[in-house]
């Protein structure tokens, strides 16, 4: 194991008095540099940033072009205006009934307000 | 070869001319760039922040890819497109990582990368946000639409249901 390792982790205090010694205070930092790269960070970041160029590149390359010529937008925009006029029809059809509960309810309010007081 | 974390740019100058030097095709190829404009008066800010969205409009680039651009400003609520930030340190911490030297492993990812950058730089950016502004306003009719028809069955539903009690 690397001595100098071991000893930067150990505290300050348990080696007063051997710091003449043991001189392990580091002060280069160029080192720590190196050192903060070991754990792999800047690797990690570097493949995190590849993942998403791969993904803007197939983006760009595949999906947009895709997207762009076979556009399905219109198509399904025009066939749901279609379902939703046929639910209209279907809503009105049952309210427009004598029996329906909104007749039902305009009626109770027409004669509620406006029937001849006895 | 450098890690892709932020490029700082500190704009002192609202000429044209001076802002012209700091503007260039390859600008934000392989790493995110922040132009900071705190130097300047907001009257010169605004006037930067345009000049910089014309160029990319000019220019047929895009600062969204590769990599994006920012501006940090004092106008921080966004008056274009691009985004603006406060602050340097409000930029997305993504790219805010310690410049260190690079590994012979990573010099590897970074050379596979310089080839996705160049892909991504060589399609058509402004062409793509139509395609994509396109798509999404498409996309948000049909939710509307969907929303609109769940609505009426919920209604149907109730008004059947009604029905069926006193039948």
């Amino acid at each position: 194991m690397d001595k100098k390792k071991v000893l930067r982790s150990s505290s300050s205090d348990d080696l007063k008095g051997f710091e003449e010694f043991l001189d392990h205070v580091d002060h280069d930092s160029s080192v720590d540099k190196i050192n903060k790269n070991i754990g792999g960070e800047s690797l990690t970041f570097l493949h995190h940033d590849n993942t998403r160029l791969k993904k803007v590149a197939a983006l760009v390359a595949q999906k947009l072009p895709v997207a762009r010529h076979h556009e399905q937008g219109p198509k399904i925009i025009e066939q749901q205006r279609h379902v939703n006029a046929q639910l209209k029809n279907d809503l009105f059809r049952i309210l427009d009934k004598k029996a329906s509960p909104l007749q039902k309810t305009l009626s109770g309010i027409w004669n509620g307000y406006f029937s001849e007081r006895k | 070869m450098n890690l892709p974390i932020y490029q700082i740019i500190n704009v002192k100058s609202a000429q044209l001319e001076d802002l012209a030097a700091l503007l260039h095709e390859d600008l934000n190829l392989r790493r995110p760039v922040a132009y900071v404009l705190k130097t300047l008066n907001l009257d010169e800010q605004r006037e930067v922040i345009g000049i910089i969205e014309n160029w990319f409009e000019t220019h047929q680039a895009s600062w969204r890819y590769p990599y994006p651009v920012f501006i940090v400003s004092d106008y921080s609520d966004a008056i274009g497109h691009m985004p603006v930030f406060s602050e340097v340190a409000q930029l997305p911490r993504f790219y805010n990582q310690k410049d260190v030297k690079v590994t012979l492993k990573e010099t590897q990812v970074l050379e596979r990368n310089r080839l996705l950058q160049q892909e991504i730089k060589n399609a058509d950016g402004h062409l793509m946000a139509e395609v994509v502004r396109e798509y999404g306003m498409n996309h948000k009719k049909i939710w509307y639409l969907v929303k609109e028809a769940s609505f009426y069955e919920h209604l149907l539903k109730k008004l059947r249901a009604k029905a069926g009690a006193h039948g």
